[in-house]
């Protein structure tokens, strides 16, 4: 533990280092107004704390968009994967239709949802979910697919029925999996929520990155995109804790 | 007691039906020992995995004079799952409803040497280890019948006999059916008092070798243990 945080402080380092370069790259190659437009570390950082009145509401609003999208996807798209894997006859019908919809990107949808749906938050959730739900069933349902049939046998052998099968087996071997596929849809959800914030609502960070970009406020900018990595950072850690405790198995040698 | 009249057992591979066994005839007392011996995938497991209940496409009709809750089955690869812990996996029979009593299993544990491991996981355990809690596990539930599927492969000679040991004194003391497939003709001779040479693929019973001193006294190191085993090796198939 006390190595990985050293790890994560040197690249941390690295990167704001990497980051100050650019902006005096930027600011030497740039003239007028356009030179500001990659503000330091310190500035951003600076505009984060004394703007932090005004980007906490917007925080609280886009991290609850997030996280409940997050949770629904998780949940079901884990129970879909699970259920496609593990039963071949469901496999036959509906992994063709997973393969359709997957590669299509989601934010065509974005139109229609928000006329169903309505301009509200549940719009936004809604497309955020099908960003994230694709990633979830697929990584559950490879899961499901591999786990070892002695493990079966093993629980079946001693008399657990098909509900004791999932429970003492299929959930657990997966889990892990499951976790993982949750890491990347931290990413691909922060992604969908910045451009379900784009329009027809005034809060969100992604409202908050593109009001400012509108009225040329750069570091106001950096402060949303930080405040977008605080968001990340926060649900990757909670995702992390989560595995070292439910995956314990999974970590012996650490 | 077990049974087995005329079965047969087919498994579909590729579209088409292979038939692994044909006509299989056996029978085994309450309480006796049967080691069954034979070609590789000649279908030894599938005939222990069909007596367990795994299988339900057979014909022919097997009879057992006790409830599937009474069968213990150890798998070849064990089937330790590992993201519980070792008292978890050897309670796994009494969490799924069979019956047992924790105190029996933490006896178990004690006389298998396993119980300092208890809240440590099976990639923790050795080979032998592990072997151990397969053993476990399945005497848990307290069975009347044992199913073993090589249940000491790729370990080494000594460990090997020690376990063989064990299982020995297990069956001695706790009057269980006991039924073996195994490779090692050493092991069927210390551990079947009937010992059954399966033909090729379909298997049926090619013959019987007779083994009624197996279990008395420094019978691993007699002239009869060796008489058995060169016995079975002529009889292989």
């Amino acid at each position: 533990m006390k190595k990985d945080l050293v790890r994560y402080a040197i690249s941390f380092t690295a990167m704001l280092l990497l980051w100050w370069l650019a902006s005096i790259a930027v600011d030497f190659a740039l003239s007028g107004p356009k030179s500001s437009v990659l503000p330091n570390p310190v500035k951003a950082f600076s505009a984060l704390i004394n703007h932090w009145g005004i980007i906490w509401p917007n925080f609280v609003r886009s991290a609850i968009r997030l996280v409940v999208s997050l949770i629904a996807a998780i949940l079901i798209g884990a129970t879909a994967g699970l259920i496609i894997g593990f039963e071949e006859r469901i496999s036959r019908f509906i992994s063709p239709i997973l393969y359709l919809v997957y590669p299509v990107p989601k934010i065509v949808f974005l139109p229609v949802i928000l006329i169903l749906f309505g301009l509200g938050d549940i719009s936004r959730v809604i497309f955020i979910f099908l960003v994230a739900v694709f990633q979830v069933t697929i990584s559950a349902r490879d899961a499901a697919k591999n786990i070892s049939p002695q493990w079966i046998k093993a629980v079946r052998s001693s008399g657990g029925n098909k509900f004791q099968i999932y429970r003492h087996v299929v959930i657990p071997a997966t889990l892990p999996s499951v976790l993982s596929s949750a890491r990347i849809s931290i990413g691909l959800g922060i992604a969908a929520l910045y451009l379900a914030e784009l329009s027809y609502t005034n809060v969100g960070l992604g409202y908050y990155i593109n009001n400012s970009w509108k009225v040329f406020s750069y570091t106001d900018v950096f402060a949303g995109i930080l405040a977008f990595a605080t968001l990340g950072l926060g649900l990757y850690l909670l995702v992390e804790v989560l595995e070292r405790v439910l995956c314990k198995w999974n970590y012996l040698d650490q | 007691m077990i049974e087995i009249t005329d079965l047969s057992v087919e498994y579909e591979s590729g579209g088409d039906n292979e038939k692994v066994i044909n006509g299989l005839n056996l029978s085994l007392n309450r309480g006796d020992s049967l080691g069954v011996i034979g070609p590789n995938g000649c279908g030894k497991t599938t005939l222990l995995h069909t007596i367990a209940g795994l299988h339900e496409n057979y014909s022919g009709l097997i009879r057992v004079n006790t409830t599937k809750d009474k069968i213990a089955l150890i798998l070849q690869d064990i089937g330790l799952l590992p993201w519980k812990t070792i008292w978890k996996n050897a309670t796994l029979g009494l969490d799924l409803g069979r019956q047992g009593d924790e105190e029996r299993v933490e006896d178990l544990l004690h006389e298998l040497d396993l119980y300092s491991y208890r809240d440590s996981y099976p990639a923790q355990l050795s080979g032998g280890q592990k072997r151990k809690l397969g053993l476990a596990r399945a005497l848990a539930v307290d069975p009347e019948i044992l199913l073993m599927d090589e249940p000491f492969v790729s370990l080494d000679e000594f460990t090997r006999e020690s376990l063989q040991d064990k299982v020995l004194k297990l069956w001695q003391d706790r009057n269980l059916t006991l039924t073996l497939v195994t490779h090692d003709m050493e092991e069927v001779a210390f551990l079947g008092r009937n010992i059954a040479v399966l033909s090729q693929v379909p298997a049926s019973v090619k013959t019987w070798v007779e083994n009624q001193k197996m279990g008395t006294e420094g019978f691993r190191r007699s002239e009869e243990f060796y008489r058995v085993v060169r016995k079975t090796r002529q009889e292989l198939p």
